[in-house]
């Protein structure tokens, strides 16, 4: 008898392999501007794997920029992340801009008010005047 | 091709390691569910919010070496079972442990209400998983504690 064939979404499912583990990614770029590039899913397992090379990114630097656009999903935990870099960033005099959440994630971020202590845009061109600059 | 929701109703059931691995095994598993019975995007997604909070929350504070729960064994196992159930008008995602006691329906949820200055990272979840469920009840069990959640159409 032939074996039916499982989708690939049911093969990673069941060896437990999400299919966009999260990545980080840093490029400098005008007026002092740091952006990191986060993609995948910001869960339990994506900030604990980027808890510390992001924080000592902010840590260090005035004027971060986080691109979500690749964010697939985001849990308490990832929000958890981004606050201890945006107040590691605070204590620096700096400040840290979200930039272009997709929608459900931006509906994570909003009802846990996080829009109030750091910006949320989805105006690229305008990131310069976000940070004042 | 998607399942017909307007079947008899279809139960999805599997039980996990209350680890890390296991919350991301649990995740994708829940995803798999949710892109065959063709859900919109938007209640799929909250699945996840609520499956990552309250796995999470079990993995983080279910066992404590300090007061241990005596339903969890020698070695000290924690496992976390969920049983998705697709019916004509709602999802239902129940969520049993092993684990302390915790009635997530009673606790105090929070959000950021302070300067960035004054904000402690972390607690988000509760908030996060009443603002996403339709519903949400909790009761205790002989071995720890069950949590149903609703996701209606």
């Amino acid at each position: 008898m032939e074996r039916p064939q499982k989708s690939k979404r049911r093969l990673l499912a069941d060896i437990g392999k999400l299919e966009k583990p999260m990545n980080l990614e840093i490029a400098d770029l005008e007026n002092g501007i740091t952006k990191i590039t986060l993609s995948g899913r910001l869960d339990v397992e994506g900030a604990l794997k980027i808890d510390g090379e992001f924080n000592a990114i902010a840590e260090r630097s005035k004027k971060v920029l986080v691109d979500l656009s690749d964010v697939t999903f985001i849990a308490s935990l990832g929000i958890r992340t981004l606050i201890t870099g945006a107040k590691a960033t605070a204590n620096n005099g700096g400040k840290m801009v979200l930039l272009d959440p997709q929608p459900n994630v931006e509906k994570v971020l909003r009802t846990s008010r996080v829009d109030t202590v750091m910006p949320i845009t989805h105006d690229s061109a305008a990131i310069a005047s976000v940070f004042g600059a | 091709m998607p399942l017909s929701r307007r079947r008899s109703p279809h139960h999805w059931h599997r039980i996990f390691n209350g680890s890390i691995l296991g919350i991301s095994s649990a995740a994708s598993w829940v995803e798999s569910i949710a892109s065959e019975l063709d859900l919109p995007a938007s209640q799929a997604f909250a699945m996840q919010v609520c499956l990552e909070e309250l796995m999470s929350n079990i993995v983080r504070y279910g066992r404590s070496p300090s007061t241990p729960w005596p339903q969890i064994d020698s070695k000290n196992t924690l496992s976390i079972s969920v049983t998705v159930t697709s019916l004509a008008d709602r999802i239902t995602m129940t969520i049993e442990d092993n684990g302390r006691p915790f009635d997530v329906a009673q606790a105090p949820g929070k959000v950021i209400d302070e300067p960035l200055c004054k904000v402690q990272p972390g607690g988000l979840g509760i908030h996060l998983i009443k603002s996403f469920a339709d519903n949400l009840t909790y009761s205790r069990t002989k071995t720890g504690n069950r949590v149903i959640v609703e996701f209606t159409d």
